[in-house]
């Protein structure tokens, strides 16, 4: 009786180890692809605290004259005011300051204000990403959907009318930059003809639920949102056209065309999965490229983003404020890069191949 | 001694053949179509008035505050800046600027794309594992907040320095991109060919490798310089670059801070940069749209 | 028939009476103020406020409506107006007493006490007042006692001036006990310092390292209290608080609650310049300090006509401050530069409605000159005209030769670097005004524009800096307007850094070249007396008594700093700064100028000092006069 349940014990055991292991094995790639990143990430966490002490402009000083404009007192009054308010002691070394600030980095504190002490990157992250994700995933969608209807158009009819337009809205859209398209609409629908706010992100004359704020919401995101989607539509368009137009050139696609399927067939079977699918890994990267924030477009609309808390930092010298916010877009950068990377690994079975 | 002469004579009709058959491929390929046609037009309009444009229309510096936002007239042919200076000649004189910066950040770029994606494609083993960590440390960090450190650390003075900041953060994804093609260029037969007879090593690279990739980096050329102009404006516009008042990006700094877009005597102090950027942007974009055309087989209408 | 027309009418017609005599407290002259909304922008940390005014956060418009200090002084006035004191005596015991209002609250409710005002100054380590009083007493819930060290008492002006510098209606005693407390038992721990201690010496005890230790951290548990609902006294009541927009609502309670006229204060939080002439020309605020350039300004009260500008006096003027490390700046060098600029056309570059100015830096703005030096001694100090040729003249006296269009000196062509702080948009005009003036005159110069204050200071104020000359203010009082603030600006705080004036070092000292050691550190600068007798003076003996001087004693010590810093040609002036406020003229009712506004919306007419225009126009600055103009009801709606 023991044998048998301690065989099964036994074959229970191999099983998962096996199957873990198999997994593992599988997967390879992929851990070391994550080992790399950590270094990565340790590399990009040191490089930036170096770089960033070089900066001019001592936040001490900066932090007094702000203080002296705001409360009109002297400068030196402000400045001893400052080394009062101040967070951290300018008298530990640099690398002390380092390994502190690594120490706290592993366990999960990205790191504090030198200014506020209740102010946290952990803080920032909570109050202001999910704004500028909100108004660049919206814009993404949006000019990934459009972009990509355009494009494919563009790929199947070469000539005519329609693509005329396109191709001019493509050249046109991209040679003037984002943020003076924002500026421009801002004048246009803002100022002159008053149809949109001009900022914020909605307004405090409301209260905080419901739809009537949803809607205040998406009033107020609505010109942010064109901004940044004239200029990306185009890059979308041209990115779908190229695969598409690949695809259409491909040995399958004359095998439908003889077997007789009609268009409309062969763009829904064949033509639109096949293009997409590289076009989702650029899709996953651009994700992430979000997460840096547009500081000129949020500055422009005065939208309460992650950019323009980053430009603020930058502008007083927040020397841990700054390093943590790097280090936690470069975390993110790094965890896209994986999961787009893995991405394609497993939507392209020939990737994977080509990988083990 | 005749034996001599027929050499050299040799030599040239070699050279000028080679030229003359370099320039026609050249003008073939920049007038293949409409795009390139317009594009390549567009572009050495820009040039020729970058270096022949100061010299017919010198531009002087001198504030007359009164005499600000003119209407156009025969003097000041776009009116006159917030200072009272004439327009045209400040646009024309911060053009030098703009393409030198648009020029040498797309050479930096390339150059250095191409040393570190050949050499890391090509050599491989460890010298390729450290490059390529490297290259991802340059690919992860978010360029824009170490271009502003680097900005107000360095004191971008002049276009060759801006090029070279501008160019620091570029140069990571093309170089990838380079190397994963020489990488699978590698494994192709007519290199193994190469290699198994005994061909020296930068004779695979220069006469092998280099022209199979050459269009894409032609191609490439031109789409950083489109990228180069769109980040130095933008870094200009933050203020962290403005050293030459009559440069493009300046020029839109100023705009923004006064508010230019409020004052309608200003309109056309504004819309000319934007206008100007736009229309070279355009030719860029025309420029390597087309040549994409003419070099991609797949997309030749032949 | 004829009686239902006669009902009819009946009815129409007393219905009309009734009508016409009905809610009767508009015509009675009665303002209700739940009815008026104040439209402000004033920005505020994003990432939240902490509800206490030393918490470090920055809290914008609450600074200026909820917090008061016991006095208040408008900015370049110096006007003063008694808020939560109702009165302070100076005695000739060297004492001054402090009489709190009657009827001061806290806007939780509770009195407002002497603990409270002996809180503020217990835990305020930094505060001048501290430096220079003994102990404070209270004698009674409602009066505070303040004993000056006799060797450092300023005079009754400064005195007032000092007390009206700070928030002292911010920090419940009751709520942090604790923390006062214990400042009390670290302050005691410390060595008593003797009678005629000139030191930093807060309330007479010497500061030691430990007890600064001690002090952070207890002060560092003090910042991090978060009380419910914000501390205040004032007028305006914190009601809610988002990351764009604020709401403020009138404190019923306040003492002076009559002549607050506006029951909400509505404020938005827009940092960039463009943003906020935006808000005004859709009509979205209905006040705003500060100027815009000339075409700026038309095109926003074009679009939005309901608007007006007011402007006066800001106490600072802008010009050119030499690096005196640099050797091409020898005597007759500077004394050149003087003429070489058209100042009023600088001016126009920086600041159209400034006031041209044609002093060197003299160490206070010409307004402020003008209002506390003796006339003659005013008259005195050397103006500079338009002069390229005797410039010229000058440049070659000083072995400067022109060669082909160019400058040189030595046979080098003379190539100089100007940098500037590129976020100040007067000084980016005056920054090109400079550089085309200069190139066409044949010195070659380059500009360096810094991205903010911080990297352009750092730059200037390093050993062997690039810039060899910077644009800036040349002189600026930074508080009120007393001589002492603005000498220090440019003498001690950023100007004299920029300048690299000479110090007195530690051999000095050991030398015999001076004889205090304090005078160690300080700037080794004589200048000649205005008397014309041929003596000299140390600017770093004169200053540190300044506070104490009388009318006369003032009036000489003026004339000998300013004639004395004129003489040295360390910088020019371009133009006394003037600033301005955008009001909305439909909703208050009784501004200045009315009829100059009715003539042109834009007032470029600058009140003279001393008017009583200029008291009235100061006072309809926000930034100059902050909670006042509701305080004391100068802000009132137009019915």
């Amino acid at each position: 009786m023991k044998n048998s349940s301690i065989n099964k014990l036994k074959r229970i055991l191999t099983t998962i180890v096996t199957v873990v292991g198999g997994f593992f094995y599988k997967t390879r790639f992929l851990w070391k692809r994550i080992g790399f990143a950590l270094v990565t990430l340790f590399l990009a966490t040191v490089f930036g605290f170096f770089l960033i002490k070089l900066m001019p402009g001592d936040p001490i000083t900066m932090f007094a004259k702000r203080l002296s404009d705001q409360r009109r007192i002297p400068l030196d009054d402000a400045y001893r005011l400052a080394t009062l308010l101040l967070n951290y002691d300018p008298n530990i070394s640099v690398w002390q300051q380092f390994v502190n600030y690594t120490a706290g980095l592993l366990k999960g504190d990205f790191g504090t204000s030198m200014f506020r002490d209740d102010v946290t990157v952990s803080l920032i992250v909570k109050d202001f990403l999910p704004w500028t994700l909100f108004v660049s995933s919206l814009a993404l969608f949006v000019s990934f959907i459009v972009g990509i209807f355009m494009g494919g158009r563009m790929a199947y009819k070469r000539h005519g009318v329609g693509n005329l337009l396109s191709n001019s809205y493509i050249v046109t859209s991209g040679a003037v930059p984002d943020y003076l398209w924002g500026m421009i609409l801002i004048f246009i629908f803002g100022v002159t003809l008053r149809w949109f706010p001009i900022q914020g992100n909605y307004d405090i004359l409301l209260e905080f639920k419901g739809w009537p704020f949803i809607l205040n919401v998406l009033y107020h995101a609505f010109l942010p949102i064109v901004a940044f989607s004239i200029v990306q539509i185009g890059g979308w368009a041209l990115a779908m056209r190229g695969s598409a137009i690949g695809v259409l050139g491909e040995d399958y696609i004359y095998a439908a065309k003889a077997r007789g399927l009609s268009e409309r067939k062969i763009i829904s079977r064949y033509l639109r999965r096949n293009s997409l699918l590289p076009l989702i890994t650029s899709l996953a990267m651009s994700f992430a490229v979000l997460f840096g924030g547009s500081p000129l477009m949020e500055a422009i609309f005065n939208y309460p983003g992650f950019g323009s808390e980053f430009s603020k930092a930058i502008g007083t010298r927040d020397y841990f404020l700054i390093q943590g916010l790097m280090v936690f877009m470069s975390f993110v950068m790094i965890i896209a890069n994986l999961i787009a990377d893995s991405l394609y690994s497993l939507i392209d079975p020939r990737v994977r191949r080509n990988n083990s | 001694m005749k034996k001599i002469l027929a050499f050299v004579y040799k030599w040239l009709k070699f050279g000028l053949l080679a030229t003359k058959k370099f320039f026609i491929t050249l003008f073939k390929t920049l007038t293949y179509n409409n795009k390139t046609r317009m594009g390549f037009a567009i572009l050495a309009f820009f040039a020729l008035i970058a270096i022949f444009g100061p010299l017919i229309f010198p531009y002087n510096a001198l504030t007359n505050e009164v005499n600000k936002f003119a209407p156009p007239s025969f003097e000041h042919i776009l009116g006159t800046d917030n200072l009272g200076r004439d327009l045209f000649r400040q646009m024309i004189n911060g053009s030098r600027d703009v393409l030198i910066i648009a020029l040498f950040t797309s050479l930096f770029t390339i150059i250095i794309s191409i040393t570190v994606g050949i050499s890391s494609g090509f050599i491989g083993g460890a010298y390729d594992r450290v490059i390529q960590t490297i290259t991802n440390l340059f690919l992860t960090i978010p360029s824009f907040p170490i271009m502003i450190i680097m900005a107000s650390f360095f004191t971008i003075e002049d276009p060759i320095t801006f090029a070279i900041v501008l160019s620091i953060w570029n140069w990571a994804g093309l170089s990838r991109a380079i190397r994963s093609q020489v990488i699978s260029l590698k494994e192709r037969d007519f290199i193994q060919i190469c290699t198994v007879m005994g061909m020296s090593k930068s004779h695979i690279i220069f006469k092998e490798l280099m022209p199979n990739i050459s269009s894409y980096i032609f191609i490439n050329f031109i789409l950083i310089m489109r990228n180069a102009i769109t980040a130095s404006v933008g870094i200009m516009m933050l203020g962290l670059a403005a050293f030459e008042p009559s440069n493009w990006g300046a020029i839109l700094l100023r705009a923004k801070d006064i508010g230019a877009l409020l004052i309608p005597e200003a309109t056309i102090f504004w819309l000319t940069p934007i206008i100007t950027i736009g229309i070279f942007q355009t030719g860029s974009i025309l420029l390597a749209s087309g040549l994409d055309e003419a070099l991609n087989p797949r997309l030749r209408k032949n | 028939m004829l009686s239902k027309i006669k009902k009819t009418l009946f009815v129409v017609t007393t219905a009309l009476i009734l009508a016409a005599c009905g809610p009767s407290t508009a015509s009675s002259g009665e303002i209700n103020p739940d009815d008026y909304v104040f439209r402000i922008n004033k920005t505020w940390d994003r990432t939240g406020i902490r509800n206490h005014y030393h918490g470090g956060s920055n809290t914008g418009p609450i600074e200026w409506l909820s917090v008061e200090p016991l006095v208040q002084y408008i900015r370049s006035t110096d006007e003063l107006h008694y808020l939560l004191a109702e009165e302070i005596v100076h005695n000739e015991d060297h004492t001054s007493t402090i009489k709190i209002r009657e009827n001061a609250k806290w806007h939780t409710g509770e009195d407002f006490v002497a603990d409270d005002v002996l809180a503020f100054f217990h835990i305020n380590f930094v505060s001048v007042v501290n430096y220079l009083a003994k102990p404070l007493e209270k004698i009674d819930d409602k009066t505070v006692k303040v004993t000056w060290k006799e060797w450092m008492e300023p005079n009754e002006h400064v005195k007032n001036l000092l007390l009206a510098e700070t928030k002292v209606g911010s920090v419940q005693y009751s709520v942090f006990k604790t923390y006062i407390d214990a400042c009390q038992t670290i302050l005691k721990s410390q060595e008593r310092a003797p009678i005629g201690y000139k030191d930093w010496a807060p309330f007479g005890y010497i500061n030691s390292k430990e007890s600064e230790t001690l002090y952070m951290q207890n002060y560092n548990s003090f910042k991090a209290i978060n009380p419910r609902t914000f501390m205040a006294t004032g007028p305006y009541k914190v009601d809610r608080v988002t990351q764009n927009q604020m709401v403020l609502v009138k404190n019923k309670d306040y003492y002076f609650a009559d002549n607050v006229k506006f029951g909400q204060i509505l404020a938005y939080n827009t940092p960039d310049i463009n943003g906020v002439y935006n808000l005004l020309s859709t009509d979205k605020i209905d006040y705003q300090d500060g100027l815009a350039p000339e075409a700026t300004l038309n095109s926003i009260l074009n679009q939005n006509k309901k608007l007006a500008h007011l402007k006066m006096f800001d106490p600072g003027a802008i010009g050119l401050v030499f690096n005196m490390e640099k050797d091409i700046w020898s005597d007759k060098v500077r004394e050149a530069f003087q003429y070489i600029f058209d100042r009023e056309e600088m001016k126009n570059s920086g600041n159209k409605y400034g006031i041209t100015s044609h002093y060197p830096l003299m160490g206070m703005a010409p307004s402020e000159a003008e209002a506390w030096m003796a006339k003659p001694d005013f008259e005195r100090i050397t103006k500079y005209n338009f002069d390229q040729t005797k410039a010229t003249q000058l440049l070659q006296a000083a072995g400067w030769t022109k060669v082909g269009g160019k400058w040189q000196v030595n046979g080098n062509n003379v190539k100089l670097s100007l940098g500037y702080d590129g976020g100040h948009p007067g000084m980016s005009g005056v920054a090109e005004g400079v550089s085309s003036t200069l190139n066409t005159f044949g010195i070659e110069l380059v500009l360096k524009r810094a991205a903010d204050f911080g990297t352009w200071f750092d730059s200037a104020k390093t050993e062997e800096s690039v810039y060899d000359f910077v644009v800036n203010w040349t002189d600026l009082n930074m508080s009120f307007s007393y001589p002492t603030g603005s000498f220090n600006y440019v003498l001690n705080d950023i100007n004299g850094p920029i300048m690299h004036l000479p110090r007195f070092t530690q051999e000095d000292f050991d030398n015999g070249v001076i004889t205090e050691e304090k005078l160690v550190g300080q700037t080794n600068i004589s200048l000649p007396k205005a008397d014309g007798s041929g003596d000299t003076f140390l600017i770093s003996e004169y200053l540190p008594t300044m506070y104490s001087l009388t009318e006369e004693e003032l009036h000489a010590k003026l004339a000998d700093m300013v004639l004395g810093l004129a003489t040295k040609n360390y910088g020019l002036s371009f133009y006394q700064n003037v600033t301005g406020s955008f009001i909305n003229k439909d909703l208050i009712a009784n501004l200045p100028l009315q009829e100059y506004i009715e003539q042109n919306r834009n007032v470029t007419h600058v009140p003279s000092v001393g008017s009583d225009e200029f008291y009235a126009v100061a006072r309809t600055n926000f930034y100059f006069s902050q909670g006042i103009l509701f305080s004391k009801g100068y802000y009132i709606p137009k019915v």
